[in-house]
């Protein structure tokens, strides 16, 4: 039978415990909302995060809500378009001897389409009928409700890289890329999750979600922005069958 | 009405991954409804009414967090895949590991209560409001607050001790929190559910 007592020493035990708990947020998560926040203030020093670009919305109500001055708009302008300059530099570098990293690899498919949507393949159900050396995408309308959106190829410090973009009908867009030649390295940032024997590693690079793996020894990456890491892994882990 | 200055937000970074942890019961989940939630508030201006950002914070949160959980209940499932089976590598707060198992612990616990006991709890005992604040940013009432911050500690800490699961509460409301009267079930805003 409950007492007073009891309840009393539930009420302050559990609410001294509670409180206790005083585990931090990851550092990603701390960069992610630094990085927002600096380019919702207004704070043009640093080059907009590329991939907040997806959240046109968020860009579209700053510049007139927050009434920033013309001269600071100018000045945010041109460091923006220099800190895109330099992250091209940085990512076309036409096959210099760095190696890309995964990151670097994953802005690609934050960009647009360059092409057409590519259909399912006809012969191979669950699967695209476009492939990286051997590699199909897949397709996803079917069962996830992800149609193809595009494609776009790039060049990558002597890689070559093919996107293939989804996208749903709550509009979230993605970007699937298979890295052709030798894998990039394992990213030491970010956590990795183990499922059905293949890695996956998750990052939260500026406010967007990329989950990267390999297949036959080649690197895969999903990127999105305003889609859930649980999402990406789901789509990710699905093999066609 | 003052506006809501974004860089102030990230000093409530960890008290809303604390927040989020505790309402999704999962780490990960915790980090991604953050990351929406502070997407959210900068999607444009925002003016406080007179609350304290953390208590405006704690709304969106909440807003953001059974929104989420409705969309994913409309998303088509994959009925072979679920992601309980992920094995996570590096759990968070690896340098201190007996803090990160206390808080999934705890947490965990919290994240089992029902909606309205669980949301009052994390408002009050994890992000640190009055009752008051509380109240006004789950749009319900001071004295319904106090009393679902009572009952949900009575939950945690019955399942903290292992003890059998719990019982309907002693005015009648069900085990599973479901309001039983009308007076429970609306706020001045009516129903958190």
């Amino acid at each position: 039978m409950k007492n007073e007592s009891t309840d009393t020493e539930h009420q302050h035990g559990t609410a001294a415990l509670v409180r206790s708990i005083d585990v931090s947020a990851p550092a990603s998560l701390h960069d992610s909302v630094r990085e927002m926040t600096e380019a919702a203030g207004g704070q043009r020093s640093r080059a907009r995060p590329s991939a907040l670009r997806p959240r046109p919305s968020a860009f579209r109500t700053r510049s007139s809500a927050f009434r920033t001055r013309p001269s600071a708009l100018l000045v945010g302008a041109l460091a923006s378009a220099a800190g895109f300059i330099a992250a091209l530099i940085l990512l076309l570098g036409s096959g210099g001897p760095t190696a890309p990293t995964v990151l670097q690899a994953s802005t690609l498919g934050l960009r647009p389409a360059t092409t057409s949507a590519p259909e399912e393949n006809p012969h191979a159900p669950g699967q695209l009928a476009i492939s990286t050396e051997g590699i199909a995408y897949p397709y996803w309308n079917r069962r996830f409700g992800w149609q193809t959106a595009g494609v776009r190829s790039d060049k990558l410090a002597g890689h070559m890289v093919t996107t293939v973009f989804y996208a749903n009908a709550s509009g979230q867009r993605i970007g699937y890329s298979i890295v052709d030649g030798h894998p990039l390295a394992t990213p030491t940032e970010g956590r990795a999750a183990i499922w059905h024997g293949t890695r996956f590693d998750v990052l939260h690079p500026s406010g967007s979600t990329v989950v990267t793996w390999r297949r036959d020894g080649h690197t895969c990456i999903l990127v999105g922005s305003k889609v859930s890491a649980k999402t990406l892994l789901t789509l990710a882990n699905w093999q066609a069958t | 009405m003052a506006r809501l200055d974004p860089q102030s937000l990230p000093q409530h970074v960890d008290r809303l991954y604390r927040a989020a942890w505790a309402l999704c019961g999962s780490p990960h989940d915790a980090e991604d409804l953050v990351q929406e939630t502070f997407a959210r508030v900068l999607a444009r201006p925002r003016f406080l009414h007179g609350q304290d950002e953390l208590a405006y914070l704690m709304r969106v949160l909440r807003n953001t967090f059974l929104t989420q959980r409705r969309t994913a209940g409309r998303r088509p499932q994959n009925a072979q895949i679920t992601l309980d089976d992920v094995e996570f590598a590096d759990p968070r707060t690896g340098e201190r590991p007996e803090q990160a198992l206390q808080a999934q612990e705890v947490f965990g616990a919290i994240s089992t209560l029902p909606d309205n006991y669980r949301l009052a709890l994390v408002a009050v005992d994890v992000v640190g409001l009055s009752y008051r604040e509380a109240a006004r940013a789950l749009g319900t009432r001071e004295a319904t607050i106090a009393t679902r911050v009572f009952r949900g500690r009575e939950r945690v800490a019955r399942e903290m001790s292992g003890e059998p699961a719990a019982q309907p509460d002693r005015d009648g409301t069900p085990a599973d929190g479901t309001p039983s009267s009308p007076r429970e079930a609306s706020g001045p805003q009516g129903s958190l559910a």
